[in-house]
């Protein structure tokens, strides 16, 4: 028999030190994976012209919708930096205090849409914020957003999920349910509800038919790939061109830019990401072969054109395109050790950054902010 | 700490050492089991809404475990068989003997090739079946089988016949 193997075997394993897994290591490797997977979908970035009334008083109900829509601040290329800290968003020097702990929020041409912690939807243009929604997954990506659009799901318990989108431009709402997905605490892990990426008029998600492509403007879903249990993942979409991973359960799968989500090669030298609006870049926190490797390459040519910026933080990564070659990136020059417990970590200095694709150059934007109480417009909750 | 968190949290620190050990067999050393088991477990910490219990959890992180294992060797160039120079001679002196012989199955057994050690592991360490196995290592109940009988028939090979390595199924057969 193999008694002598099994014995050796558990000796030489019972000689070994005590081992203890760093859970908040984990866990924040864990959370950063996520939400790498999700920053393609939060939106075209926060480059567009915004004009969303930032919290200035005099504004709020007087003159014609066009007459405040001149007078309020103008978000543009030159202002790039957004982030919320409670209820206040941050837009450079600028802000605008939406009434609520904003959970997670994205940028759109129009606006700003928000959850709050108790999963409540809330759309602020104008200066002014309501509810557009409720039942927002506990955890994860919770918002997408393109142009004018934002996007999430919505659920209760018991009900399947709902798509729910909305044009902040133009008060537009439109929703979508197949009638049968459970949202993403459900038993079957395959079939879930997840919302990937709007590009356009197509909002990317999954239901209990597969990767769908529901097109907004005829409310019409296309089935991309029929699978009811599928796992593959779509991390975003531009100008038709889509970003997606092969999901091979434990074992990363490849990540491949193509018009068709059933194409497996060629294979990017990244683990998910973020294209620019062009398509001609994609970003990712992780490269192919290692978690928390920020690589940002070529898609047509595989250049790899990571700046050296990345070598000055503990931690760094891209997190938004500002236009076709420029994006926001934030750096942690230094990562709090954990304790195990899980406690509430200690403050985390991190630097927001614009840099430039091409030319791999980034500059410091906004100085020492504590990124263990900002939200970032990435559609989730940084702390999750 | 979320309830997710906090879950998870239990199953690790529950589980830890247990996949470490396991690790630490595939791997042979006990920095790059602690490296994997990590990795694993962020894998792990991704899926966790998915995977909702823990013994899913435990089947989940322990199939992080080999396919990662394979990965890094694989990717680092550690895949080639490390044959070793020494032919293990067996004497008969009590309490060393045992001690010579665990020393020389541990010594082979890194040799081999990783998918034939993590065979080897999965079901004379972890005692998983076969199916189980085959799950573990993201492959056919019959790849199991020819793993795990090229890994004994090598460890013979390397080892001698005196030290007794022989599959179950063998052992049914020569009965």
């Amino acid at each position: 028999m193999t008694e002598e193997l099994k014995t050796m075997m558990t000796r030489q394993a019972d000689e070994l030190e005590p081992f203890s897994p760093d859970i908040d290591a984990i866990t924040g490797a864990g959370r950063r994976r996520l939400r790498s997977r999700r920053f393609g979908a939060a939106g075209a970035g926060v480059a567009v012209v915004l004009a969303v009334g930032l919290g200035v008083p005099q504004l709020l109900g007087g003159g014609s919708p066009d007459d405040s829509r001149d007078t309020n601040v103008a978000v543009t290329e030159s202002a790039p930096s957004t982030w919320a800290q409670g209820s206040v968003i941050h837009v450079g020097d600028a802000t605008v205090d939406v009434g609520h702990p904003v959970h997670s929020f994205v940028v759109t041409t129009a606006g700003f849409v928000s959850t709050d912690p108790d999963g409540k939807v809330w759309s602020t243009r104008d200066g002014r914020t309501e509810q557009v929604g409720e039942g927002t997954p506990e955890y994860g990506r919770q918002l997408v957003a393109d142009g004018s659009w934002a996007g999430w799901i919505e659920s209760q318990p018991g009900q399947p999920a709902r798509f729910s989108f909305m044009d902040q431009a133009g008060d537009e709402k439109v929703e979508y349910s197949d009638g049968v997905t459970p949202d993403s605490a459900g038993e079957d892990s395959g079939s879930q509800a997840e919302l990937f990426a709007l590009d356009g008029d197509g909002a990317y998600l999954r239901d209990s038919n597969g990767l769908v492509r529901l097109d907004l403007g005829t409310r019409t879903p296309e089935t991309l790939l029929a699978d009811p249990g599928i796992r593959d993942r779509i991390d975003d979409v531009e100008q038709g061109l889509v970003l997606h991973t092969f999901d091979a359960e434990a074992e990363r799968g490849p990540t491949v830019a193509s018009e068709e989500v059933t194409e497996r090669e060629p294979a990017l030298a990244v683990d998910g990401g973020d294209l620019s609006p062009d398509k001609r870049f994609v970003m990712s926190e992780n490269s192919a072969d290692s978690s928390d490797d920020f690589t940002l390459i070529e898609v047509g040519t595989g250049a790899d054109l990571t700046p050296p910026a990345k070598g000055d933080y503990a931690f760094f990564t891209g997190y938004a395109w500002i236009d076709d070659s420029s994006y926001m990136a934030f750096g942690i020059k230094e990562l709090p050790q954990g304790d195990g417990t899980g406690k509430a970590a200690p403050p985390m200095p991190t630097d927001l950054l614009r840099c430039d694709a091409a030319a791999r150059t980034c500059d410091v934007v906004q100085p020492g902010l504590d990124f263990s109480k900002v939200e970032l417009p990435v559609g989730e909750n940084i702390g999750d | 700490m979320s309830k997710r968190d906090k879950a998870f949290a239990e199953f690790a620190q529950s589980r830890g050492a247990a996949l470490h050990r396991a690790a630490y067999l595939m791997v042979g050393d006990s920095q790059l089991a602690q490296d994997l088991v990590q990795e694993a477990l962020t894998k792990t910490y991704v899926a966790w809404p998915r995977l909702r219990d823990t013994s899913r959890a435990e089947a989940y992180t322990r199939k992080a475990i080999t396919t990662t294992a394979i990965t890094w060797f694989r990717r680092k160039g550690w895949n080639n068989e490390r044959p070793t120079d020494v032919l293990h001679d067996r004497r008969d002196d009590g309490d060393s003997h045992a001690i010579t012989d665990r020393l020389a199955i541990w010594q082979e057994v890194q040799a081999l090739p990783p998918r034939q050690r993590a065979a080897l592991v999965l079901r004379y360490y972890e005692d998983l079946t076969e199916a189980q196995t085959a799950e573990a290592m993201s492959c056919a109940i019959g790849t199991v089988k020819s793993q795990v009988s090229a890994g004994l028939r090598k460890l013979r090979e390397r080892l001698g016949n005196d030290i007794e390595l022989v599959s179950p199924e063998e052992a049914v057969m020569t009965r």
